[in-house]
């Protein structure tokens, strides 16, 4: 009953129009005046009448307090009552509360872009069940060059040894990307495509939505050639969304297939693209899958429920020994392993990466922490004297640190929501600087690579601000509270003893900051410095102004004309284009891909060494400008009378003819003695980060897929819609992927080192301000708080400069010391980082020099103005304080 | 006239409820109230007044309203409600109990 009334009390001055806080000064103005009459009635002059009215009351603002508290305290637990409590008292030091809120809302805030970005791209699962026991099962390569082994792909009659003898998995599969094409409504159309075996899709839990899976018999030797299965998109784009698609016949690659199935919408196979599905016997001959030595195709498998992950790897490596002995290699051992599928998605460098991105956030986050308890300590010491009055009259010591408690939770949630803003800013700024996606290694399918198309701001991040927010709050609350209340009462009232220790602790806790802020610097500065040195890495060929398309030539065509007609007719249509200075095609181009390799031995010497292998038509390095540093390029009568003719890059002169001269050596390719007849300069296909690997050019012309390069007058046409146009009156039949310009491809090489500096740039930008904040608000704290002895020191002859210049002695002192601190572990950290840094050069004298010119500007620009606060101090306040 | 004596602890509340039961009356008039009714025998601490007004009030013994008062101005009345009329009830037979009890102990001889 009485709980009942007191809730409708308070809930009536919540309500009720005026402000409770306005009601009962209106009812102390009314007591004062009516008391003061009575005095004035009694003979009082009016002055001393309402004094004394007053003092009677015992003073207006204690009076307030008191029943504010009576109000908070009758909602009990109640935590409006407190929230509200909490924001008068909060209000009463604006100062304070901005400081504090500030600093939460910049360092959650780009925390919580961070977060946005990462959950989007990386953090959510795999759209397959039990993802936790699917495995990538890989070969392990004896490989020369890095004296280790590496992993690799399967052959398919190692494959059938495996799939025979395994005991470990439930099912294993195959399945290969393939660049497949249909004949659409406007010619000939790339597809994304697979080529597996039937238990594919039972493994990774997709069922058709209309017809069927692969069979077994499918699976065999020469039984998979007539029939696919297509995804919902293909379904819809290609075939109308026909309720009878099964049964229909579609060109795939030049055959006609059986549509056995359709799968449901969203499934797009482990490449994350895939719109057809073909068995692996129905891609590949007869004779390339006899071959043991043809490792061209990626396995998957679903570990038995009851086998650990230990189990299932020392059961595969048993049985990779027995394939090795079963499959003999002139390089070394063979062996096999496994790998949890979601590990292989996100590649070791990546993790190295994202582990680095948490530590960040981290230290962010521990500095906002640091900052904020560092205002509620000092604050809370400062109120020390009051808690224990308050103590004294009978206020519960619990009641206090529930108060001190929820003041900090109020403090973080309004942070916390400012944060949110603040982060949804810098969530913008990352994304608009991002691509689509990232590739994340050398081989690009979709799983492997970032993909922020999913990034968004959305309920996860939100509740990730919240999260943090109601952590550091009640971390800071409780911290504070235990630091604050005072557990004998002499010791609250004698409070001057504490405050030297008090100023220490924040000291040390700011310098810690500044310190944080430094290693942060640094780190930005060697990011931002290796992402300068990988886009000043010479390329070897200029990517302005050239288009690059994937093409496959029409099978049709090719019944009648020789390859290298059909090539050259589409070099002529596109040479006519207006515009067009130059195009070339070769089986591999820059940037961002991976091209074939191979091993070749210069006759004369014992070893062939690795290489990667390129066939380029006549004209090529023209096109794309890549220097040829001695002899010549192809010409059309090389590939015209199939001369035994290579050419190869500086790097393969050095590392595999050394000191023979190349143009005098011929080399042993393929069992055919072939003569250099060109160096050219290196040139950088894969990425820009590791170095030039040697490479052998052969002359082009014999496969019916290439890429076809043109290079216009002057950049920045968009010639797209011309080029395919002039490839279709070529051949109606060729096939064409995207047409993209070589400076996107170089975009996308460069994008996630671009992106690791925006994102480091932003935390240290973070780091500066809160270290920035940190000293201005522990400062202007202390100039408060000493703002008596401030008074004294002038009152005794202190001139007004000289408290500035101490004032800023104290900043400078946090400075040194934190940048000290900060510097030999920004040192540390630089040296960790250099491992994944392209170049970095951890001891770069000027970087450490920069940091800390920085910081210091921070710090003293933070200082200025409690400094100059601590001018104000005014002899006569020596006297009132307190 | 006598110096004022201070209050008995703890009976404020009920002399506040009992100077309610004839008219509502605003802070100072209660206070004043009390000071006449005890012919100035007690002096209220104006201070300790309004927080126990205050306290009736989150109990549901009083409520308060704004209304016009003396020459044009507002002031808050407190009125008493059924509830504070039990509650006064109670504590006067309890303080009746106690003031007999009191009187027999220090009557006793000796």
């Amino acid at each position: 009953m009485s709980i009942l009334l007191g809730i409708r009390h308070v809930l009536r001055s919540l309500v009720s129009r005026r402000s409770a806080d306005a009601d009962t000064l209106e009812e102390l103005a009314d007591h004062v005046e009516r008391q003061t009459r009575k005095h004035i009635a009694e003979g009082m002059n009016p002055i001393d009448a309402e004094r004394l009215a007053r003092i009677e009351l015992g003073g207006v603002q204690r009076w307030r307090d008191e029943t504010a508290e009576t109000r908070a305290g009758a909602l009990g637990s109640s935590l409006i009552g407190d929230c509200k409590f909490a924001m008068r008292t909060l209000r009463k030091r604006p100062g304070f509360a901005i400081v504090a809120v500030l600093s939460l809302a910049v360092g959650l805030g780009a925390a919580t872009a961070i977060f946005a970005v990462i959950d989007g791209a990386l953090l959510r699962p795999l759209p397959f069940p039990d993802v936790d026991r699917l495995m990538t099962v890989s070969l392990r390569m004896p490989s020369r060059a890095s004296r280790s082994v590496v992993d690799m792909v399967w052959s398919y009659p190692k494959y059938v040894m495996f799939r025979d003898q395994q005991r470990v998995f439930d099912a294993i599969a195959l399945h290969s990307v393939e660049a497949l094409t249909t004949d659409g409504t406007d010619g000939v159309e790339r597809v994304s495509g697979e080529a597996v075996t039937s238990p594919y899709f039972a493994l990774l839990g997709a069922r058709p939505v209309m017809g069927r899976t692969f069979t077994t018999a499918e699976d065999s030797i020469g039984g998979g050639g007539s029939v696919v299965i297509v995804s919902d998109a293909f379904w819809r784009a290609h075939l109308g969304a026909d309720q009878s698609a099964v049964g229909r016949l579609i060109d795939v690659s030049g055959t006609k297939r059986t549509i056995i199935g359709v799968m449901r919408p969203g499934f797009q196979g482990l490449s994350g693209d895939a719109e057809l599905w073909i068995p692996i016997t129905g891609a590949r001959s007869a004779a390339a899958l006899a071959q043991s030595g043809a490792h061209n195709i990626s396995m998957i498998g679903r570990r038995q429920s009851g086998i650990t992950h230990a189990a299932a790897l020392s059961a595969v490596e048993a049985l990779g020994t027995r394939i090795d002995e079963a499959f003999p290699s002139d390089d070394g051992h063979w062996g096999a392993g496994v790998r949890s599928f979601d590990d292989v998605r996100v590649a070791p460098a990546v993790q190295r990466a994202l582990g680095l991105l948490a530590a960040a956030v981290g230290l962010v986050v521990a500095m906002v922490f640091v900052n904020v308890l560092t205002l509620f300590l000092t604050r809370g010491l400062a109120r020390r004297e009051e808690l224990a009055v308050r103590i004294a009259i009978g206020a519960g010591r619990t009641r206090i640190a529930r108060q001190i408690v929820t003041e900090a939770l109020v403090v973080a949630a309004i942070g916390a929501a400012a944060s949110l803003v603040v982060g949804l800013a810098a969530f913008r700024f990352l994304v608009a600087k991002l691509p689509a996606s990232i590739p994340f290694s050398g081989v690009q399918t979709e799983l492997t690579r970032l993909s922020f198309a999913q990034a968004a701001f959305g309920v996860r991040t939100i509740a990730f601000a919240v999260a943090l927010g109601i952590v550091i709050g009640v971390l800071m609350g409780v911290a504070t509270a235990l630091r604050v209340t005072p557990v004998r009462l002499l010791d609250g009232l004698r409070q001057t003893g504490s405050a030297a220790s008090a100023t220490r602790g924040r000291g040390g806790l700011v310098a810690t900051q500044i310190a944080l802020a430094v290693v942060l610097l640094i780190v930005a500065g060697l990011t931002i410095d290796s992402l300068r040195r990988i886009l000043a890495v010479p390329l070897g060929y200029q990517p302005d102004g050239i288009f690059s398309v994937r093409t496959t030539l029409d099978r049709q065509q090719l019944t009648s004309t020789p390859i290298v007609e059909s090539w050259a007719a589409i070099q002529r249509e596109v040479a006519a284009i207006p515009g067009v200075v130059a195009t070339a095609y070769a089986s591999c181009a820059p940037i961002g891909v991976h091209c074939d390799g191979t091993s070749v031995a210069p006759l004369g010497h014992p070893v062939a060494m690795h290489t990667s292998y390129i066939e380029v038509s006549p004209g090529y390095f023209a096109t794309i400008r890549t220097p040829v540093w001695r002899g010549r390029e192809f010409s059309r009568a090389d590939i015209a009378n199939d001369e035994p003719v290579m050419l190869i890059n500086r790097e393969a002169a050095r590392r595999i003819w050394g000191s023979d001269d190349p143009l005098a050596t011929p080399a042993d390719f393929g069992g055919r003695l072939r003569r250099v007849v060109g160096i050219v300069d290196d040139a950088r296909y894969e990425n820009l980060e590791r170095p030039v690997e040697p490479a052998i050019y052969l002359p082009a012309g014999r496969q019916n897929r290439g890429i076809l390069l043109v290079r216009v007058g002057s950049p920045g046409v968009q010639i797209a819609p011309d080029i395919r146009a002039a490839v279709r009156r070529a051949g109606r039949g060729h096939a064409m992927g995207d047409i993209r310009e070589l400076t996107d491809r170089l975009e996308d090489a460069t994008a996630r080192n671009r992106l690791s500096a925006s994102v480091v740039t932003i935390f240290a930008l973070t780091a500066l301000l809160l270290a920035g904040l940190g000293v201005y608000g522990s400062l202007a704290l202390s100039v408060v708080q000493r703002s008596r002895e401030f008074a004294i020191r002038r009152a005794l002859g202190a001139n007004r400069s000289s408290l500035v210049s101490m004032v800023l002695r104290q900043a400078a002192k946090l400075a040194v010391f934190g940048a000290v601190f900060g510097l030999a572990l920004g040192w540390a950290a630089s040296r960790g980082m250099s491992g994944f840094l392209y170049e970095a050069r951890p001891l770069e004298p000027t970087l450490y020099v920069s940091s800390v010119l920085l910081l210091a500007m921070a710090v003293v620009g933070a200082a200025l103005v409690p400094s100059l606060r601590s001018m104000r101090a005014d002899p006569r306040d020596a006297m009132r304080a307190d | 006239m006598a110096d004022p004596i201070s209050l008995v602890p703890g009976t404020l509340e009920m002399l506040v409820l009992k100077t309610l039961t004839l008219q509502p009356l605003h802070g100072w008039g209660i206070g004043e109230r009390i000071q006449q009714l005890s012919r100035d025998a007690f002096h209220v601490n104006q201070g300790t007044l309004y927080p126990v007004l205050e306290r009736l009030q989150q109990r549901g013994w009083v409520t308060a309203e704004w209304r016009a008062s003396d020459n044009n101005r507002r002031s808050k009345y407190y009125i008493l409600t059924r509830a504070g009329e039990k509650r006064l009830a109670a504590e006067r037979r309890d303080w009746d109990r106690s003031v007999v009890a009191i009187q027999l102990i220090l009557e006793t001889e000796g």
